[in-house]
């Protein structure tokens, strides 16, 4: 027993050197947060009040916390494969819109049963998502470019495209908003709603969300308890030692980004055949950047990211919320979590100090 | 033996988070009286189209007791977001105040069946969706009798903000109006792109005027500033240029130009709220025209009224008359057979 006791406290005191930067910064947002409300002449009590109301009042509540917490939960992990090896994956938001195109493609065109047909437009999506991401990464192996830049030129490309796809090729007919017409039945996930009794009908929660928390957990294998992780994060922390141990450092970046690319098109999945059952044009309000600081806050830990997700996904039901019943801006939010990284950083950086 | 902390740790976090979520008292915060949102396209602050919404709404709050909201929703997804969080906290009215909301309304409605969902102007209905339809076209249709009769170019301007079907129907019915009495009249549309670049309106008022245009209907919301300026600019040069007012009276908003306005009540909002509020409320397209209980009109700015020639005021009263009594038929587009 007690070395279990000690193993218990070791890891404890791991846990909060690790996440203590995130936990101060997170103190300091709330804070910031009430501070603006006090200067607005609003009652910051109020505010933490309905923080706790929009996210935890009831199950339907806490349903939406994770059903905007699930594409997130995808970016992040995105993001954070592409930083344990060495690589500053910037392109999420455009990966994921290829993504969601390529399976909103299949699910419109192809007619198969459901058990044939949702692979299938999962593995679209997994391609396309890798291909957006392969190409940087091909362009930095190969040529040393950087991939922050190629990955950022690759949304534009993206944005673009699709737009141009959505609007002009496969707009449905006879509507205002630029939208594809909807995919089959059988290409859709299920609610959570019709399989839990306790889940109101209305809740949008659904597969995608067991989908993610999956993901979380393999990316978690892959990363820690595979050859092909270890190689990754040797890439990413001594790129040097790795190409003298013989491993192939420029094929690492490749699939590196690959991969990542592909993590951050299943949240383009989760909006078209989880939610929308169709492709609209500019459907996310961000994810791919969002997914950049869930990875920070989550310390580019698998787990860390499920967490920092929730938290996202918390976040932005109460930005909608305080928005709606406080009349709030949601612009002061979103400034808040721009905040909130800042000082991620910064109190990290401090920290390592000797 | 850390990676199985890991786990336990995570399992035990979202444990507490949902047995703690599942066991709050559902009604804390959804009381029991009733609920009004409106989901505008642009602030209420542009004295026209989301204005005269946001006095509709207001009229509620005085009238009904109603508690109220509104909220901005520019994009097709904050549409269907914001619909979706008003139903989730028990609204049970919620106004999407615009032709482009139907699609959003039609995605959230089959979610929430308890509430009601009004779109402005539109063909969608559903159990829980209806359109509220303004007929502001004969009014429109008076306005180009008056700009038609009163024109010196012959030379006719238009502009709007996006172009959809509710703003081109009266675009229609202007053009009518100005062809009725001056079949020779050339009239020009143009389109801003949105509901909020003052500044184009602005370029596009002053490239119509460079034309030899003297009348600028505009149905732009928000952007209509822009045509205001251009034409008091205009006028300040000393040329003879003018304006209309529409959705709401605009004479205030630039009274050395604005002639007479296209007006619709806010009225109508009230009563869509008390027939959801007394459970009377049926589906189907609540039309308001001008012969429904003045719920649109024709109205001049007084202090400009003196502008338009006795010979003009007649004509319009006359034609009025023959709308009122069905005699004349105003062009319009027909959006119950949209969907």
């Amino acid at each position: 027993m007690p070395k279990n006791i000690r193993n218990v406290s070791h890891f404890l005191r791991q846990l909060l050197r690790n996440f203590i930067p995130s936990l101060i910064a997170l103190c300091g947002f709330f804070l910031l947060c009430g501070l603006v409300l006090l200067v607005r002449g609003q009652n910051p009590l109020e505010f933490y009040s309905v923080i706790l109301v929009s996210g935890f009042a009831t199950f339907d509540d806490f349903g939406y916390v994770l059903f905007n917490a699930t594409p997130l939960i995808f970016t992040g992990l995105a993001v954070a494969i592409g930083y344990k090896g060495g690589l500053f994956n910037i392109g999420c938001e455009g990966q994921l819109y290829v993504a969601a195109f390529a399976a909103t493609w299949i699910g419109m065109f192809l007619k198969l049963p459901s058990v044939a047909l949702i692979p299938f437009c999962v593995g679209a999506a997994f391609m396309a998502g890798a291909f957006w991401g392969a190409v940087p990464g091909f362009l930095k192996a190969k040529y040393g470019t950087h991939e922050v830049i190629n990955t950022i030129m690759m949304n534009f490309i993206a944005f673009a495209l699709m737009n141009y796809l959505v609007t002009s090729v496969y707009q449905e007919p006879n509507q205002m908003n630029p939208q594809t017409p909807p995919i089959h039945e059988a290409a859709r996930l299920p609610r959570l709603a019709s399989v839990l009794p306790f889940v109101t009908q209305s809740n949008p929660l659904n597969a995608s969300f067991l989908f993610a928390c999956g993901c979380v957990i393999l990316c978690h294998i892959f990363l820690s308890h595979t050859r092909w992780g270890y190689e990754l994060r040797l890439v990413g922390n001594a790129p040097d030692v790795a190409t003298y141990g013989g491993i192939n450092t420029r094929a690492v970046i490749v699939w590196t980004l690959a991969l990542s690319g592909a993590l951050a098109g299943m949240a383009g999945v989760t909006e078209v055949m989880g939610y929308r059952y169709r492709y609209l044009d500019s459907f996310s309000p961000g994810w791919g950047f969002t997914g950049i600081a869930v990875a920070l806050l989550g310390r580019n830990h698998p787990f860390g990211v499920l967490a920092a997700a929730l938290l996202f996904g918390l976040l932005s039901k109460v930005a909608l919320d305080i928005e709606i019943l406080l009349n709030v801006p949601r612009g002061l939010f979103l400034a808040g979590q721009g905040l909130l990284i800042i000082c991620l950083v910064s109190i990290d950086g401090f920290s390592r100090k000797p | 033996m850390k990676h199985k902390h890991w786990t336990t740790i995570c399992l035990l976090t979202i444990g507490v988070l949902l047995f703690g979520g599942a066991n709050v008292d559902a009604d804390g915060h959804k009381a029991k009286e009733f609920k009004v949102a409106m989901l505008l396209p642009a602030s209420i602050s542009d004295a026209g189209w989301n204005a005269l919404a946001y006095d509709g709404l207001k009229g509620i709050e005085k009238e009904l007791g109603a508690k109220i909201s509104h909220v901005e929703s520019r994009t097709p997804a904050d549409q269907e977001e914001h619909f979706r969080a008003y139903a989730l906290d028990g609204y049970h009215l919620i106004f999407g105040h615009g032709y482009e909301y139907q699609d959003a309304a039609k995605a959230v409605a089959q979610d929430f069946p308890e509430t009601v969902f009004i779109t402005s102007s539109g063909g969608t209905i559903m159990d829980n969706v209806s359109p509220i339809i303004f007929r502001l076209e004969q009014a429109s249709y008076l306005l180009g009798v008056i700009s038609g009769m009163m024109t010196k170019t012959d030379k006719i301007g238009i502009i709007g903000g996006q172009n959809i079907p509710s703003v081109n129907s009266t675009f229609m019915a202007f053009e009518g109006g100005v062809k009725s009495v001056n079949r020779g009249a050339e009239v020009r549309r143009a389109y801003v792109g949105d509901w909020e670049n003052i500044g184009k309106a602005k370029e596009l008022a002053l490239a119509q005027i460079q034309e030899g245009i003297d009348f600028i209907f505009h149905n732009a919301d928000a952007a209509g500033r822009g045509v205001f300026d251009a034409v008091e600019k205009e006028q300040a040069n000393g040329k003879f240029v003018w304006t209309f007012g529409s959705n709401r009276d605009q004479s205030e908003v630039s009274p050395t130009t604005v002639l007479a306005n296209a007006v619709i009540t806010p009225g109508a909002f009230v009563q869509i709220a008390r027939h959801v509020k007394e459970g009377t409320f049926e589906p189907k397209s609540y039309v308001f025209t001008m012969a429904s209980d003045g719920a649109i009109s024709m109205n001049y700015n007084p202090a400009l009224k003196a502008q338009v020639p006795a010979e003009v005021q007649a004509k319009v009263e006359e034609v009025k008359k023959a709308i009122l009594a069905g005699n004349v038929e105003v062009p319009q587009i027909d959006f119950e057979g949209d969907e």
